[in-house]
């Protein structure tokens, strides 16, 4: 499952994700990293049967943890099955089928973006945040 | 034996038609023979379905009471052309919004007055003995139009270039996206549905010739602009009523930081006349091959990488330098086919006859580029000698150079006269303000921004706008420093245009 680790630059000098991995044990596996002066916003993976006391881990060091769900909304009626998406996603959400419509599958979804502005057609937004 | 297109139509009226989809005739073809093909197939469907900017709707308003004659136009805030008769005006798919910008142009108006939404109206003239109104505003629909024609100086591309990317910076392009350092390729066209590949010969396609245009009947008005049947870049110029249109096959699109466009479908029946036509019919992905261009280099000859099928497009993956390069198709296939398949269905029940061409299109035109009245310099023929200067000199000398010689940048240079660094008079002014820096090695910028003797001068006037900086040093392939180009001297050249 993924998760998004949202923390303040009070703490962004700690190694946050050194720590929970040695503490958890978890393989934690980073999707997208996010720094600027004010806050930094990291977007792992970890392995579903963990997200608790992953998550638990993060929240006791400061850290604003929440699964991302819905990364992306998918609308499919401005959709022409087009397929501009396929090439610029890191992590392969989008894929031709067989006859030729694109299937999502949103799980692999890290946040980049690169999609909305891609599509022609408006049919992909970020969800609410 | 070959079919005439009276016979055609006849088995068209009494349902005996037989019509198929071209992706399907390589298969039939290759069991049948062309000869029998020729024999059982009566007509063969193609489709595309893309952006097409070439586009745009021609209307007539109907006469306001004082009347009016419009010199200017404007449906949402895109202004549509009136330099012709009083209230008739062409809205290009490309204009965009004078208030919403990117996000909302001329194929956006096309697409609301498809789907039955009102836009806002406004015009204003000057004022003659017959025409006394200065100005008008009015919300309108579709059925308030006169005429709505859509009328298309450039669609249905045979095939179409392969864009990429070699630059490390992403760019963003009427091709979408292209991620830096080859990190993808997008391409467009239908391959073996594209209409003008079915009939590369233009034996059936041609002037006057039946098409499926948005979900209505259509017509081809003749060859498009830039037609290039030499080297398959063949066009169309077509016409239709927009009235009679759907948004299941036309589409407003945005190009990101590009523009407005609007994606058209198109389907052009092709009746199988003779075994010859069977034959070509019978092109598949695999023999259709078109070129990848870098679009990193913002000339009009773009380097040619290396030449691909659109077979190979399709499957997702392409081969670049030993690099796996993922494609998007920009044109949907899939619709593409639907249209292909509706022409097909319409065709089989009797509500589409064909119509031969009454004259043919050019099969030999070429294509000239623009007649410029002079050529853009080049960095060399502009850019001055540089002043440059090594790291290991104090702040106090650079700032005695940069006021003695009266320029704002200086290049810093290694031993072996290499190019290091750059230190401009605020860097000079921030290093007296926060007393630091004996040498310029401690202040100077490392990652410069340079430009090349041989790129014209407005593609080092874009990377200085884009990298908000007022000088780029010239070098050489050595990393050599040979001049240098400010923004103030280019201004001054610009402005003499």
């Amino acid at each position: 499952m993924k998760i998004i680790l949202k923390f303040s630059q009070k703490i962004m000098q700690d190694p946050l994700l050194a720590d929970v991995v040695l503490e958890t044990g978890v393989r934690i596996n980073i999707d997208r990293a996010f720094v600027d002066p004010s806050i930094g916003e990291i977007v792992i993976d970890v392995p579903d049967e963990r997200v608790e006391e992953v998550a638990a881990a993060f929240r006791r060091r400061g850290t604003e943890v929440r699964e991302m769900d819905t990364p992306i909304v998918f609308d499919e009626a401005e959709c022409v099955q087009c397929g501009a998406c396929v090439s610029v996603c890191p992590v392969e959400v989008f894929e031709y089928k067989n006859d030729r419509t694109i299937s999502i599958n949103l799980k692999r979804c890290v946040l980049c973006k690169t999609c909305i502005a891609m599509c022609p057609h408006g049919a992909l937004k970020a969800a609410e945040e | 034996m070959p079919k005439s297109l009276e016979e055609i139509n006849e088995r068209i009226r009494d349902g005996s038609v037989y019509v198929v989809t071209a992706d399907e005739m390589p298969a039939i073809v290759g069991e049948l023979g062309s000869e029998d093909a020729a024999r059982e197939v009566d007509v063969v469907t193609t489709g595309t379905f893309g952006a097409m900017c070439s586009s745009g709707v021609w209307m007539n308003f109907g006469h306001s009471d004082p009347p009016i004659k419009m010199s200017q136009v404007w449906l949402n805030d895109v202004e549509a052309y009136a330099g012709v008769a009083a209230v008739d005006a062409f809205i290009g798919a490309t204009q965009l919004s004078e208030t919403r910008g990117l996000e909302y142009g001329g194929a956006h108006v096309i697409e609301d007055l498809v789907a039955r939404k009102e836009v806002h109206m406004r015009a204003v003239g000057y004022a003659t003995d017959c025409y006394p109104r200065r100005s008008v505003e009015a919300p309108i629909s579709i059925v308030d139009l006169n005429e709505a024609t859509m009328l298309n100086p450039r669609n249905a591309y045979q095939r179409y270039n392969v864009a990429t990317n070699s630059t490390d910076r992403v760019l963003y392009t009427y091709m979408g996206t292209l991620l830096p350092r080859f990190g993808n390729a997008t391409f467009s066209g239908s391959g073996t549905l594209s209409p003008i590949y079915n009939d590369p010969d233009y034996e059936t396609i041609g002037v006057g010739t039946r098409i499926f245009l948005c979900g209505a009947q259509g017509y081809v008005v003749g060859n498009g602009t830039q037609h290039d049947p030499a080297n398959s870049f063949g066009t169309l110029m077509v016409c239709g009523d927009l009235k009679a249109m759907s948004t299941d096959y036309l589409r407003a699109a945005i190009l990101h930081k590009y523009g407005t466009s609007l994606y058209v479908g198109i389907g052009i029946p092709i009746p199988v006349l003779n075994e010859g036509i069977a034959r070509k019919t019978a092109i598949s992905d695999a023999d259709i091959k078109t070129t990848i261009l870098d679009y990193g280099v913002g000339r009009r000859s773009r380097p040619e990488l290396k030449t691909v099928s659109y077979e190979e497009l399709k499957s997702g993956m392409i081969d670049l330098n030993g690099k796996e390069v993922r494609t998007s198709s920009m044109s949907s296939f899939f619709k593409a086919k639907e249209i292909a398949t509706e022409l097909a269905a319409r065709i089989q029940k009797g509500a589409f006859e064909l119509a031969l061409p009454t004259a043919r299109l050019p099969r030999q035109a070429t294509q000239k580029p623009m007649k410029q009245l002079s050529a853009v310099p080049l960095v060399r023929e502009v850019m001055l000698p540089s002043i440059t200067v090594r790291e290991a000199i104090s702040v106090q000398e650079a700032a005695k150079i940069i006021v003695g010689r009266q320029v704002n940048h200086l290049p810093v240079i290694s031993a072996s006269n290499k190019l290091i660094g750059i230190v401009t008079a605020y860097d000079i002014s921030k290093a007296v303000a926060l007393n630091k820096g004996d040498s310029l090695k401690g202040i100077m910028t490392r990652r410069v921004v340079t430009a090349t003797p041989d790129e014209p001068i407005d593609l080092a006037a874009r990377r200085l706008e884009r990298h908000n900086i007022s000088a780029l040093p010239v070098i050489d392939h050595t990393n050599t420093v040979i001049g240098i180009i400010t923004s103030e001297d280019l201004s001054k050249l610009l402005a003499c245009r």
